[in-house]
């Protein structure tokens, strides 16, 4: 069957949101995620809760959240998606990062908050890694709302942010394409100003939307991975994972993984310093968006 | 199995407009189902067992003509030249010319509900996660009260393609029968190419959309005899993405009450066989396929209960 939809935008929009890049904020550590930070936890807010106390069928969300997706990242071991995965689920047990991500979601109230889990650089190499997360919580009352608000459109005019320049262009769109994705959405990122100056940074990834539970709308994955990493000069690896979460109080929060191996940068702090802002600003255009197209 | 009443009753001849009308009920045999009037809740069984009473079989045979129909079907349908291959769906009701326990079976049971009550019956669903790939097998079996012949004029092929909305499945048809002359021999009765396109709404302006053309025949099964007909329904495009297979087959007989004299009424057994692809949503397949075969089996009935 084909599929031919508008929905999962929200998929196309996480993916952008964590493909801008990463880098760390102020309230949350710089430092790179410790094994501490991937224990779980008590939950120390109601939508964390949700995560062991709400059930799809005889499941937790906990329990259907690393059980399924973990199934999806074996499924796509090209997509190198384990890295994000294990940020938010760890031995089929959700994580500290993740409780603590959905309890500082961006709701619009104050700036987006964004965990660093990961910034390193090779000087011998040229080899940056960035790994950063952050969520979002927004008013849908499921996150498959947000399939018709095309938030990916959002960004194809580009995100501006202080001394820092990124378009991302939908190539290809396509519902239903197979093994299970509602959407698959065909990305190209173009980085032209990076903390005021102009460089050259491009790459092309695919984004597809998952329901952990065919017939449950109340919790997808998003997967998003380089489609050109054999010719891309920039990217060793441009993947990420978003989640999406429905809460007992008919909201919907989205958390975001973005992990990047970036070649050639011979000034790492300058990229980690845009992709930092960029992502600051992406949660904002992304919960106005919602906001005004509700 | 043969009777020996209908072999020393040789047919008659000049039947052929009533055969022809058996044949129309084999096609809309397609479908049933539970009838408003009877106020019963249509079913879907998944469990083949259901259909298949073997102690029932030898009930089954006994009727007031002393024809035993599928033995009768059974022994002709084969030798019809047919234009599409539908040897693996037949095998359902006919195996080695002979009548399976399950046709006798759908057959009482046809007989036995109450007007406008249908057990649509899932035989198998069957889900190749590597592909995406979903088979299903499904039949149901419903009497009416009309000869075969009384349907002749009735446009069947439209009460299959129509279309209808149920939930979040939306299908559209349309239908063109084709001349005439173009018909295959004899038994070939007519011929109607068929088209489909069914949406599946997913939520959150999600849809699932497919197409499919299906080419129907209808044929009367042995040459003189009024009282048996054969409907068979499958892809006429073959490189479709979607459907790697779309066969219903309609078998309709006379209910046991009659033999060319105008008598007795009609039961029509349908066999679907679907392979599609499910794009990784079984269960959406599933759900999907089991109101599209209620739909069909609704609107046959209702085309023929009168």
């Amino acid at each position: 069957m084909k599929i031919s939809s508008n929905s999962f935008r929200l998929a196309i929009l996480g993916s952008m949101l964590f493909l801008v890049g990463c880098t760390k904020n102020d309230e949350f550590s710089s430092q790179p995620a410790t094994s501490e930070s991937s224990k779980r936890v008590q939950s120390s807010g109601s939508a964390a809760e949700n995560l062991h106390t709400q059930k799809i069928g005889d499941r937790s969300v906990e329990d259907i959240l690393c059980q399924e997706g973990q199934r999806i990242v074996n499924r796509y071991p090209e997509r190198d998606l384990q890295p994000s995965f294990d940020a938010l689920c760890l031995q089929g047990k959700t994580t500290n990062l993740l409780e603590e991500l959905i309890n500082n979601a961006y709701d619009g109230l104050n700036e987006p908050q964004l965990k660093i889990l990961a910034s390193d650089s090779d000087a011998k190499t040229y080899v940056t890694n960035i790994r950063i997360a952050y969520a979002i919580r927004t008013p849908l009352s499921d996150p498959s709302l947000f399939a018709g608000l095309k938030a990916h459109d959002v960004f194809s005019a580009g995100i501006h942010a202080e001394n820092a320049s990124l378009t991302i262009k939908v190539t290809d769109r396509q519902a239903f394409p197979g093994q299970g994705s509602v959407e698959r959405v065909r990305l190209h990122y173009n980085l032209t100003n990076a903390n005021g100056a102009g460089i050259f940074d491009q790459r092309s990834t695919e984004f597809n939307t998952y329901l952990l539970v065919e017939e449950n709308r109340d919790i997808v994955l998003a997967t998003e991975h380089l489609t050109d990493g054999d010719s891309n000069r920039y990217y060793h690896r441009a993947s990420g994972l978003m989640v999406g979460l429905k809460t007992d109080v008919a909201e919907s929060y989205f958390v975001f993984v973005s992990d990047l191996v970036i070649k050639n940068r011979i000034d790492p702090d300058r990229i980690a310093v845009t992709l930092e802002k960029l992502n600051l600003t992406v949660p904002k255009m992304l919960l106005e968006h919602i906001n005004q197209n509700l | 199995m043969k009777t020996s009443q209908y072999r020393n009753r040789p047919p008659k001849e000049s039947r052929s407009l009533t055969t022809l009308m058996l044949a129309c009920l084999l096609i809309l045999g397609s479908a049933c189902s539970k009838e408003d009037d009877s106020g019963k809740q249509r079913s879907v069984s998944q469990d083949s067992k259901a259909a298949t009473a073997d102690e029932s079989i030898n009930e089954a045979q006994q009727t007031e003509s002393g024809i035993d129909y599928p033995a009768l079907y059974c022994e002709h349908v084969g030798q019809l030249a047919l234009r599409a291959d539908v040897s693996e769906e037949l095998a359902f009701a006919c195996r080695d010319a002979s009548p399976t326990p399950e046709f006798y079976a759908f057959r009482k049971k046809a007989l036995d509900q109450a007007p406008g009550e249908i057990e649509i019956v899932l035989l198998k669903a069957e889900h190749a996660n590597d592909s995406d790939l979903s088979t299903f097998k499904i039949a149901w079996g419903f009497h009416v009260p009309i000869r075969p012949f009384e349907v002749k004029n009735r446009p069947i092929y439209e009460f299959i393609a129509k279309g209808f909305t149920k939930d979040d499945i939306t299908m559209a048809a349309s239908n063109e029968r084709l001349p005439d002359d173009q018909l295959d021999h004899g038994l070939h009765l007519w011929s109607v190419n068929m088209h489909y396109d069914l949406t599946v709404r997913g939520g959150a302006g999600l849809d699932l959309t497919n197409s499919r053309n299906t080419q129907y025949n209808l044929y009367q099964v042995q040459s003189g005899n009024e009282e048996m007909g054969f409907g068979v329904e499958a892809l006429i495009n073959e490189d479709n993405p979607d459907y790697l297979k779309s066969t219903m087959l309609n078998l309709s007989f006379n209910d046991g009450n009659g033999y060319n004299d105008g008598n007795g009424g009609a039961v029509v057994v349908t066999i679907l066989d679907f392979a599609i692809k499910n794009q990784g949503f079984p269960a959406t397949a599933t759900d999907s396929v089991k109101k599209i075969a209620e739909h069909i089996a609704q609107e046959m009935y209702n085309g023929l209960k009168e």
